[in-house]
C-alpha cells in the first residue's frame, strides 16, 4: 500500500492527474505481458516535468517504490506494477519539441510514439529507423528502457545505435543531461548503460533520436525453402556475398501457415521455412542488388522466389510478418512469446531441440525469427483454461531460454528481462556479474526505489532457483554439446 | 597467446601489496592519462583471434591483439570495422583502442566504438573475471557494461576480450579535395551530409577532404555532384590526420565543440569529424568558453597537460558512484579526469 500521507501530498501537486479508483486502475494492472498483473495501488499521471520532479521528491523523501511505464507494449514484465508502489504513466509526455532536419536529429518527449517521430519526418524526407513491430503504439522512452531492435536493425541498429541525447531524471529529482551536441563522452559513457535499463537507473524525461535520410528505393524479395536449415544457409550466403539487407526475416511451416490463413499475404504453403529480404539503397543500384541476392537465394536452394517493388506489394508481403503473431495466436487460445538470441549457425539445432521439447510438453510451437541477426521468437502455442497448461508453457519457455543459452546465445534479444526472464539471468550470469549489475543500480539509485525486483535477481532468488534445478536433476539437455 | 593467468597473477601481486592496477596495451596513448606509480599490467601478450564467423558478422578477439592485425583479418573476408580509430602506434591494441574510446573520422557518420561492441569479458578491480554482452547483435540481458567500458580509460576493470560487430567493407571508396576556408568547409560539409555515403569530413591546411564509400553507385553519385574537384581512390590523407600524423610547433590541443561553434580559434590547424574534433597547435592553453567545448593537451610522446574539470554535475557525480561501485577498495587507476581536479 502508498502511505496515505504521500496520496494526499499527492493530490496537491498541480498537472497531476492522480488515479485512485479500483475500475480505473484495472487498466494499468499489466503491460504486454498480461499473465503478470498487479493492480497498483495509485496511478499518476504528470503532465509535466515539474509535476514528474514533484512526484518523484515526494516517494523519494519517503521511500515509496515507483514503476514507470510508458505504453505499456513491453513482453517481459518491466512495467508490471508493484502491489506496495506508486505506478507514473508517462502517456502525457507526448511532445515532439525540435526536429531538426538539418542537424538529422529530433528531440522528442518519451511518451512519443516510436513510428509518430517517422510520420513527424516524413515530410523532410527523414526516418527514424528502429521498428518495433509494436511501434503504432509504444513509446520512445520504453524503445530506449528496453533498447528495443526491430526488423530493420541487421542494417540501422538498435535503439542505443539511434540516439544520440537522453535527460533523465534520477530517483532523486536529479536530471541527467547527456548531451546530443556532443559525440564524446567526457568521463564514462553512460548513454549505452541507460539502455535496456528497463526503468532500474533512471526516469527518461526526453529523448534526442538520430533520423536518416529515407532510402531511395525499396524492394522486398521472399523465397521458400524445403526445410528451416537450407533458409538459414541461404541468410548466411546473403551476408556472405557482402549484401546487408534492411531487413531478413525467417519464418516456420506453422508461422507461414497460419499467417497465411490471417492475412493471405501470398505466401508459399508448402514451404517449411520462408526468408522476406528487404533491400533499399539508390534507384540506379536496387536492380542490380535485387538480382544479385535472388541468384545467391536461387544457389542457396530456394524452391521459389517473388520480388515486390511497389509499396502496396511490399507491404502485403510484410503484413504476413508484423500479423505472425495475432495470426498463430488465432491457432490457440493462448499464446507465449519468447525471446532469445543465438549465433545463427546454430539455428538448425536449436530448431530441432525446440521441436523435441515442443513433443515433451505436448505444445506446438510456431517460429518467426529475425535471421539477419539471430533473434529467434518461438510462439508456445496453449489454453490457460486447460489445467496445468500455462505452467508448461512457462516451463517450455524456461527451456528454450536454456537452450539459447547453451548454443551459446542469450536470453533476450530485445523484450528485456523485467520479471519474465529473471530466473535466467541467474543461469546466463555469474554471482560476480550480477554483484556489479546491483552496484550500478546502486550508483543511480541509492535508495532502490525505481522499478525494484525488475531486470537483475538477487543472489537469494538465484540460490533458490539453482536449487529448483538439483531437485529435478542435474543439468538439462545432457545430449546438447556444452560451450 | 592465452596471458589471463599472468594477467591475473599480476593484478594479485599488486593488491597483495598495496599497488594500484593501471591496466595498458601497447601504450600508445598512455599519454592520455597523468604519469603513474601504478604498477602497469599489460595485455600485449595476450593475442588472438577466438573466433571469427564472416557470416555472422562477428568477430571475438583478446585485448592484447594488435587493432591492425584485426583488421587484416577481417579485410581479408571483405569485411571491416566500421569504426575504424586512430592508431597512434604501430602496436595499438584493441583493448587499448577500446579503453581509451577514440573515435575515428568516421564517427559522425558510422558511429563510435560503442556502436561496434557486442561482448566483453574483464578482470574487475576486484580481480574476479566477469564476462558481458556475447557474440550477437541483440542482447538485453543485463546492464550494457560491454559498451560502458568503451573510454572507461582502464578505470573500471581490465579488458581481456572483446566481440566486436563487423559489416561487409565498403565496394567503393573516394576523397575529394576542396580548398576553402574552415568557415566554407562548414557549410560545404552541411551540403553534403545528407548525401549517402559520406563517411569522413575533414579538414586539414585550407583544404577540406570529403570521404565517400559504400556502393559504387553511392560514390558515383558524389562524383557527379562533385565535378572538377581533385579526387583520389585513396583514403590515406584523411587517416593521416586522424591518426594525428602532421607536424606540431607547441602542444596540440584537442576541441571537441557543438555543432554550430565558430571557427575563429588562434592555432586551429586541422579539424575532423565535421568540425566537431578540432585540434589546435599552440604553447598556452586556448582560452575557450565552457559553453563551446572541452579541451585538452593532447600529444602523442610527451605528458597530457590537462585542463579538464570534473564535471560537476549529475552525470559527474554518477560517473564517481560508479567508479567506487566497480573498484570500492580503489586498486585501479582512476579515470584521468576524476584524478585532476583543479
Amino acid at each position: 500500500m502508498i502511505p496515505k500521507a504521500l496520496l494526499q501530498q499527492l493530490r496537491k501537486i498541480s498537472d497531476l492527474d492522480l488515479i485512485e479508483d479500483s475500475s480505473r486502475l484495472k487498466v494499468y494492472e499489466s503491460d504486454g505481458l498480461t499473465a503478470l498483473a498487479v493492480v497498483p495501488p495509485a496511478v499518476v499521471l504528470p503532465h509535466n516535468l515539474k509535476a514528474l520532479e514533484a512526484v518523484l521528491g515526494l516517494c523519494h523523501d519517503q521511500s515509496v517504490p515507483m514503476v514507470v511505464r510508458g505504453a505499456g507494449t513491453g513482453l517481459s514484465g518491466g512495467a508490471t506494477p508493484l502491489a506496495h508502489g506508486l505506478l507514473i504513466s508517462l502517456a502525457k509526455f507526448n511532445h515532439i519539441l525540435e526536429i531538426d532536419a538539418a542537424g538529422l536529429k529530433a528531440r522528442v518527449e518519451p511518451g512519443v510514439t516510436n513510428l509518430a517521430i517517422s510520420q513527424a519526418v516524413e515530410r523532410h524526407g527523414l526516418f527514424y529507423a528502429p521498428d518495433p513491430s509494436s511501434q503504432i503504439a509504444c513509446s520512445i522512452g520504453g524503445n530506449v528502457a528496453e533498447n528495443s531492435g526491430g526488423v530493420h536493425c541487421l542494417k540501422y541498429g538498435l535503439t542505443l545505435h539511434n540516439v544520440c541525447g537522453l535527460k533523465v531524471l534520477l530517483a532523486d529529482g536529479q536530471l541527467l543531461h547527456l548531451d546530443d551536441n556532443q559525440l564524446w563522452s567526457d568521463g564514462f559513457d553512460l548513454l549505452p548503460l541507460l539502455h535496456g535499463s528497463e526503468g532500474m537507473l533512471g526516469v527518461i524525461v526526453e529523448v534526442s533520436v538520430t533520423l536518416l535520410p529515407r532510402p531511395e528505393a525499396v524492394t522486398v524479395l521472399m523465397a521458400g525453402f524445403d526445410s528451416s536449415e537450407t533458409a538459414a544457409h541461404a541468410v548466411s550466403a546473403v551476408i556472405a556475398e557482402g549484401v546487408l539487407p534492411a531487413g531478413l526475416e525467417m519464418m516456420d511451416r506453422l508461422a507461414i501457415q497460419a499467417a497465411e490463413d490471417f492475412v493471405e499475404a501470398g505466401y508459399p504453403r508448402d514451404a517449411a521455412a520462408l526468408l522476406l529480404c528487404e533491400l533499399d539503397g539508390g534507384i540506379d543500384e536496387i536492380d542490380a542488388m535485387a538480382d544479385q541476392v535472388s541468384s545467391v537465394l536461387r544457389k542457396a536452394g530456394a524452391k521459389s522466389l517473388t520480388r515486390a517493388d511497389d509499396a502496396a506489394s511490399r507491404a502485403r508481403l510484410w503484413q504476413g510478418r508484423k500479423a505472425a503473431f495475432p495470426a498463430v495466436g488465432r491457432l490457440a487460445p493462448d499464446y507465449y512469446c519468447m525471446d532469445g538470441t543465438i549465433p545463427r549457425r546454430h539455428l538448425a539445432d536449436v530448431l530441432t531441440a525446440i521441436a523435441e521439447r515442443s513433443t515433451h510438453y505436448g505444445l506446438r510451437v510456431a517460429n518467426v525469427f529475425h535471421a539477419g541477426d539471430g533473434n529467434l521468437h518461438p510462439l508456445i502455442l496453449y489454453d490457460v483454461n486447460a489445467p496445468g497448461e500455462l505452467q508448461l508453457a512457462e516451463a517450455f519457455g524456461a527451456d528454450i531460454l536454456q537452450i539459447c543459452l547453451e548454443y551459446g546465445g542469450t536470453i533476450t534479444g530485445e523484450h528485456g528481462v523485467g520479471l519474465e526472464k529473471i530466473d535466467q539471468m541467474c543461469v546466463q550470469f555469474s554471482e560476480v556479474e550480477l554483484n556489479v549489475f546491483h552496484a550500478i543500480k546502486a550508483a543511480f539509485d541509492p535508495k532502490g526505489l525505481l522499478n525494484p525486483g525488475k531486470a537483475v535477481p538477487t543472489l537469494n532468488r538465484c540460490a533458490e532457483f539453482g536449487a529448483m534445478h538439483v531437485h529435478q536433476g542435474q543439468t538439462r539437455h545432457p545430449e546438447l554439446p556444452r560451450f | 597467446m592465452d596471458a589471463t593467468q599472468s594477467i591475473l597473477d599480476q593484478i594479485e601481486a599488486a593488491a597483495a601489496e598495496g599497488e594500484q592496477v593501471c591496466p595498458e596495451g601497447a601504450g600508445s596513448k598512455s599519454f592520455m592519462r597523468p604519469s603513474t606509480s601504478a604498477r602497469v599490467v599489460s595485455t600485449a601478450t595476450h593475442t588472438g583471434t577466438l573466433h571469427y564467423h564472416p557470416d555472422e558478422l562477428v568477430i571475438r578477439a583478446r585485448s592484447g591483439t594488435r587493432f591492425i592485425d584485426l583488421q587484416a583479418e577481417v579485410a581479408e573476408q571483405g569485411q571491416y570495422l566500421p569504426f575504424d580509430p586512430p592508431i597512434l602506434g604501430p602496436g595499438s591494441t584493441l583493448g587499448g583502442v577500446v579503453a581509451a574510446g577514440l573515435g575515428g573520422s568516421a564517427r559522425p557518420f558510422l558511429g563510435g566504438i560503442r556502436d561496434y561492441v557486442l561482448g566483453a569479458k574483464v578482470v574487475l578491480p576486484t580481480g574476479q573475471v566477469a564476462v558481458f554482452g556475447g557474440d550477437v547483435m541483440k542482447n538485453v540481458a543485463g546492464y550494457d557494461v560491454s559498451r560502458l567500458m568503451v573510454g572507461s580509460m582502464g578505470s573500471l576493470g581490465l579488458i581481456l576480450e572483446l566481440a566486436l560487430k563487423v559489416l561487409p567493407a565498403p565496394k567503393a571508396t573516394r576523397v575529394f579535395e576542396l580548398p576553402m576556408s574552415p568557415a566554407q568547409a562548414i557549410k560545404t560539409i552541411e551540403l553534403y551530409r545528407r548525401q549517402g555515403g559520406l563517411s569522413g569530413a575533414v579538414f586539414f591546411e585550407d583544404v577540406l577532404y570529403l570521404r565517400f564509400s559504400g556502393s559504387p553507385g553511392q560514390v558515383a553519385q558524389a562524383e557527379n555532384r562533385l565535378t572538377g574537384a581533385i579526387s583520389s581512390d585513396s583514403d590515406e590523407v584523411v587517416r593521416k590526420i586522424q591518426n594525428l600524423e602532421f607536424p606540431v610547433q607547441h602542444h596540440l590541443w584537442r576541441w571537441d565543440a557543438p555543432s554550430g561553434i565558430s571557427m575563429e580559434q588562434p592555432g586551429l590547424i586541422a579539424f575532423d569529424w565535421g568540425g566537431r574534433l578540432r585540434w589546435l597547435d599552440s604553447l598556452d592553453p586556448p582560452i575557450i568558453d565552457k559553453a563551446h567545448g572541452v579541451v585538452t593537451c593532447f600529444k602523442p610522446g610527451e605528458g597530457t597537460l590537462n585542463t579538464w574539470s570534473n564535471r560537476n554535475d549529475p552525470v559527474g557525480w554518477v560517473q564517481e558512484r560508479l567508479k567506487t561501485a566497480f573498484d570500492p577498495q580503489a586498486r585501479f587507476v582512476d579515470y584521468p579526469k576524476l584524478r585532476h581536479r583543479p
